[in-house]
């Protein structure tokens, strides 16, 4: 008996000075873990994964970072309709609108500590346009960049062009050093070596953040850049003097999740969240929720060439069949405005008038009219983008509408990539593609012009994909832009007169403009200079203020 | 065979398990078989209409299992998915029996070569974990719910097909196929007659039971947005339909993950009741408490 | 009893066989089936020179068995082609995923085996009571559910709804951040103890501990009843009968003796389980947004990148064929009659 107890004893005691040990260690091992000098860190989810780093040619997602890192010669606040400038302190352009002269900032340094100069300047853009890809197109007008000095940048043109727009593009309007030649041990300005050399995660730019990590599946990651100039500005704008430390800009491949993780603080900003639950999330007190307009809009078009769609009578028809307002309330839970029109509201060149009723009756009549009186006999297709829960419901709320007046619609989900080379082969064969898709656009810069001539103009092969090919439509747009930058007034004139062309003609219907909403933490401030339609997904970090 | 039927029949009754389990699975045969013909609201669950007013409202007397975004009733999206889910049941085993079956009795009766190498073609598909030979072949063969019946089949046959083999080859031996041989039958009437239906009837068996796996896997792919597409109303589909409003509108995915568990509840507790009944040690067992109680 | 070397190498061809089994039906589909395998290589957003550059590549003007040859050189070498959506080569891709993979496998899996096995002996020694069904009741439904509805439920109650635990990912990045840790294998458990990092330590388990649970469920399940069945047959032998009426306590019989015995249907069940709980990781990774193999198969999927879902399907095979080796190896170890 005495024998068991002081082994029990013993035993006892022993596992005590284990679990005691233990314990100290573990109390000494988590306070040792001393948190280094507090650096602020913002992180902001992206529902994509970043493209590529090459600020010549970049055409897409990586825009997020890129528009950070690197700076174009002006910025555009459209809501405001002024020019901001960036690497530019101020501009002017002749009367006769064909030379346009930028006075560049004196004391804009790149991230490797050399100066920008007017010779960088012409170097990027001219190599942007020798490469001639992704946005190269925006420099058309350009017939010669000179350099009359270190800080002057004259452009010559070939016709009119608003060339303030055009350089405050998000895409193909950054400024590098022309020190990537040496970096990159290449030949010339136009050598693949430089490309490779971006896309192993190097910088070139003079932005407010250097590239840091470059992991385009994962996160990109951003540090703050102490000799930007912009810090040194106390009249700045686009500028903040609690700005974060470091910005990373993290993949997190669904909404649900993103809501999850700002809900939760693991990220500060959420680029999109499901729209049904904004209502909840703006009771929340850890959060703001940021609603801005932006000019990104979804459209359906049509395939203008395979019959019946290539009877007007038909698509009007169609434009009258499609409840407007019932999907906006349901495929974005209202978050969104009815378009009006290929051009999104709050961007200039919108008009209200562009509407469509919905009206089943007069529908019923058009088909009659068109010689379906018992509607279409053929099932029609209609492609949309997989995984985007919008485009789905839109999808399947055409499709039940359609099948009220008769016309039966099978939606097909396809990856974009699939989807948008289905409807390019419809140039080749237009039988082959599909009836009907839906898509998402959004301008390159700030103009009509963007979205009329890239989805109606029969020469922007990629991107008018309901083969809608008229030339007094087409004159009319060119003739507006050409105008942009001089006499606003008429190239609006005429720009009204070109959507009401596309507006009796239907070849593809705007559904609806989209609203920006960004859900962050409620210590993020800033956010509403920080967020601009003009630069589509971007959140500019070094406007933002980090409390707390 | 029948007096085996009779008994089994018998045992049941008396074991709870098994009833549940048999209740669960006619429930699911005949809701999936009547289910248009007993909608309340056809068009919301065939996904042709919706109604804005009607959206997200969750469970209550009208809508016992509430709305989803599109303002559809959940209830009837529901039951008319138990309908996708059978047509999915039946056309996945059976065509994997059709496959595997002849292929085993193939292997299983001429033995010797052609036996090992269409065996080891069988262990090569079985390589690949279930649902993985599924999603590649739905990968290339296409969206739809044609192609992951097949494509879900493709990946089964196996299974059948070994089974298959190793049933013919116990049964090839046993004393009345030499018996058979001997009074002069020949080899074809052998295997039709007497060696098929001794050794298919654990694979029927087996077969019956794995609808509720069958089940379960489509719905795997269509979550994974491969296999059946919208608006029809399967189960796994609907679930992942619902994912998107979890937080607005749990019933949305809540319901339709339910009927999945019930439906395949069932098939698994028949399988437990079958496994026990097919082990002769516990049958003996199951029939002496039913003589003793 | 060693294993025969006779038995090993028996097996080993039997792996290399599969595995060429494997690459040849994934060859089928990949070239055979689809009418031009060269878009789905190249990516439907080529241009004619890619896509021309494409059937180069891809032998296709060659006879079948040269293509056979070149597809399966092209393997061994590492060339998995490149994705579409990333645009980086598929094998480095997947080999980065896998760890996470990995580590939350292995994780589930250790929690089902130690809870199945309990769950299985309190069954076992509680046989036919109300304990005994609940348990039994438990594991039926372990393999009724359906995990990806499993995962959703559990995240919206737990995490969403109480906010017990964090949502997704494998770790909190500002605490990363501030505290520098940096992966070294890849098994995130492993890296923050290696360095003292505790509480990115404590993280990672808070992070891991919702999707490993939801996976443990299914082979959880099978683990208590294949250990209480085994267990019932065990108890019934004469030997644990005297060894009680000789005033042995019961427990030491229990653990001591009848626990033995439980290893071989353990390990079985473990291997039956172990397709199921890929194919459940995949989901489990879709839902809880962990960077895994799975989660770039999910991805794969829905932009439909051909040569990134090929890829994955193989690395799972290949990995499944290799685990179901082994289980079949330490199996035919403990019990040589199954050396088949």
């Amino acid at each position: 008996m005495r024998r068991a107890i002081s082994k029990a004893l013993t035993a006892l005691i022993i596992v005590l000075v284990v679990a005691l040990s233990l314990g100290a260690y573990l109390y000494f091992a988590g306070t040792a873990v001393k948190k280094p000098a507090r650096k602020t860190v913002v992180i902001y989810a992206s529902l994509s994964e970043m493209t590529s780093a090459e600020p010549s040619t970049e055409f897409s997602n990586s825009i997020m970072w890129m528009a950070v890192v690197y700076e174009p010669l002006l910025y555009y606040d459209p809501l405001n309709n002024v020019f901001i400038p960036a690497l530019a302190e101020s501009y002017e352009h002749d009367p006769s609108g064909l030379v346009w002269t930028f006075h560049l900032r004196k004391n804009a340094v790149f991230h490797d500590g050399t100066p920008v100069t007017a010779e960088a300047v012409k170097f990027s853009i001219e190599r942007t346009i020798s490469l001639g890809q992704g946005a190269a197109f925006i420099w058309d007008p350009v017939e010669s960049i000179e350099t009359p000095d270190n800080y002057t940048v004259v452009f010559h043109l070939k016709y009119q062009a608003p060339l303030d727009a055009i350089a405050s593009s998000g895409y193909g309007a950054y400024i590098f050093s022309p020190n990537v030649v040496k970096y990159a041990k290449a030949s010339n300005s136009t050598d693949p070596k430089i490309t490779d050399w971006f896309n192993a995660g190097n910088d070139a730019g003079s932005g407010p953040y250097r590239l840091v990590k470059w992991d385009p599946q994962n996160e990109v990651v951003l540090e703050k850049f102490t000799d930007w100039w912009g810090w040194k500005d106390p009249k700045y704008p686009l500028k903040s003097d609690k700005a974060p430390d470091v910005f990373i800009i993290k993949i997190v491949k669904d909404s649900v999740t993103q809501e999850r993780l700002v809900r939760s603080g693991d990220i500060q900003i959420a680029q999109t969240v499901p729209l049904e639950d904004i209502e909840n999330l703006k009771n929340d007190p850890n959060l703001r929720v940021v609603m801005k307009p932006s000019f990104q809009n979804l459209l359906l078009f049509f395939n203008t060439r395979k019959p019946p769609l290539d009877n007007v009578l038909v698509r009007r028809a169609i434009a009258h069949a499609i409840p407007y307002e019932d999907i906006v309330k349901i495929a974005v839970n209202g978050l969104a405005k009815v378009a009006s029109g290929p051009i999104p509201h709050g961007m200039w060149g919108h008009f209200d008038n562009f509407t469509y009723t919905y009206d089943l009756d007069l529908a019923k009549k058009l088909l009659t009219e068109a010689g379906y009186p018992n509607g279409i006999n053929r099932t029609l297709v209609l492609t949309y983008t997989a995984g985007d829960v919008y485009e789905k419901r839109t999808a399947e709320l055409i499709k039940s509408s359609l099948g009220r007046i008769g016309i039966n619609v099978e939606i097909r989900p396809m990856s974009w990539q699939e989807q948008w080379a289905l409807a390019q082969s419809g140039w080749n064969n237009s039988q082959a593609a599909q009836d009907l898709f839906i898509m998402y656009w959004w301008p390159t810069y700030v103009t009509p012009y963007d979205f009329l001539f890239n989805m109606f103009d029969s020469s922007s092969k990629s991107f008018d994909l309901c083969y809608y090919n008229n030339s007094e439509f087409e004159k009319i747009i060119d003739s507006a832009h050409q105008l942009e930058g001089i006499d606003r007034a008429r190239s609006l004139e005429l720009y009204y007169k070109a959507q009401k062309i596309l507006y009796n003609d239907v070849p593809a219907i705007a559904l609806w403009d989209s609203i920006d909403v960004k859900v962050a933490r409620a210590n993020i401030g800033g956010l509403d200079k920080a967020i601009n339609p003009a630069y589509a997904t971007v959140v500019f970090p070094q406007a933002l203020s980090v409390e707390g | 065979m029948m007096s085996e039927v009779k008994a089994l029949f018998t045992l049941m009754r008396k074991n709870i398990v098994a009833m549940v389990g048999f209740i669960l699975v006619v429930a699911f045969f005949v809701i999936g078989i009547i289910s248009p013909y007993i909608l309340t609201r056809p068009e919301d669950a065939w996904g042709s209409t919706f109604n804005v007013s009607a959206r997200y409202l969750p469970p209550s007397w009208e809508h016992p299992f509430g709305t989803d975004e599109f303002g559809r009733d959940m209830f009837n999206r529901v039951i008319l998915g138990a309908r996708f889910s059978l047509i999915i049941a039946v056309g996945v085993v059976g065509l994997a029996l059709v496959l595997g079956v002849p292929i085993g009795l193939i292997a299983g009766y001429s033995g010797g070569r052609l036996g090992t190498i269409l065996m080891r073609l069988t262990d090569m598909f079985l390589a690949f974990p279930p649902l993985l030979l599924a999603i590649a072949l739905a990968a290339t063969l296409g969206r739809g719910l044609a192609n992951a019946i097949i494509a879900l089949a493709l990946s089964w046959w196996p299974w059948y097909a070994r089974l298959v083999y190793v049933q013919v080859n116990t049964v090839k031996n046993m004393p009345y196929v030499d018996a058979a041989r001997v009074l002069g039958l020949d080899s074809f009437t052998i295997m039709f007659r007497h060696v098929l239906p001794n050794a298919l009837t654990p694979v029927v068996i087996q077969a019956s039971l794995d609808m509720g796996s069958a089940v379960l896997e489509a719905a795997g792919l269509s979550f994974l947005g491969i296999g059946v597409q919208p608006p029809t109303p399967e189960w796994g589909l609907l679930v992942s339909e619902g994912w998107q409003s979890i937080n607005v509108a749990w019933w949305i995915s809540f319901f339709p993950g339910l009927a999945i568990v019930t439906t395949v509840l069932g098939f698994n507790l028949l399988a437990e009741f079958a496994r026990e009944f097919m082990d002769p040690r516990l049958r003996i067992t199951m029939m002496a408490k039913r003589w003793f109680k | 009893m060693p294993l025969g070397r006779e038995y090993l190498l028996k097996r080993l061809f039997h792996l290399i066989f599969v595995v060429f089994g494997v690459l040849i039906i994934t060859f089928i589909i990949t070239r055979v089936l689809p009418a031009r395998p060269e878009l789905l290589w190249a990516g439907p957003h080529a241009t004619i020179e890619q896509i021309e550059r494409a059937r180069k590549e891809l032998h296709l003007d060659e006879p079948i068995y040269v293509q056979l040859g070149y597809y399966l050189w092209g393997f061994i070498r590492g060339n998995w082609g490149v994705s579409w959506r990333t645009k980086t080569p598929v094998l480095n891709g997947l080999l980065s995923a896998l760890p996470a993979t990995l580590e939350l496998i292995i994780f589930a899996f250790s929690i089902a085996t130690v809870l199945g096995v309990l769950l299985g002996i309190v069954a076992a020694l509680r046989r036919n009571t109300m304990v005994d069904s609940v348990i039994q009741i438990f594991s039926v439904l372990g393999a009724s559910m359906p995990v990806f509805w499993l995962a959703l439920i559990m995240l919206y109650v737990f995490s969403n709804t109480l906010g017990w635990l964090p949502s997704s990912n494998r770790v909190d990045e500002t605490l990363v951040i501030s505290t520098g840790f940096h992966p070294i294998t890849g098994f995130y458990l492993i890296d923050s103890l290696m360095q003292g990092n505790f509480p990115v330590f404590i993280d990672v388990l808070r992070h891991m501990i919702l999707p490993a649970l939801v996976l443990s469920l299914y082979p959880m399940g099978l683990s208590a009843r294949m250990t209480r069945a085994m267990m019932v047959d065990v108890l019934h032998e004469p030997f644990i009968r005297s060894a009680l009426t000789w005033g042995i306590p019961k427990k030491l019989v229990v653990y001591k003796y009848a626990l033995k015995n439980a290893v071989a249907p353990v390990i079985a069940s473990l291997g039956l389980s172990f397709g199921y709980t890929i194919i459940g990781a995949f989901m489990v990774e879709l839902i809880f947004v962990w960077p895994g193999i799975g989660l770039y198969l999910a991805m794969s999927l829905l932009s439909f990148d051909y040569p990134a879902i090929m890829g994955a399907v193989i690395i799972v095979a290949l990995f499944y064929s290799v685990i179901n080796l082994i289980v079949d190896l330490i199996h035919a170890w403990i019990d040589p009659r199954l050396r088949l």
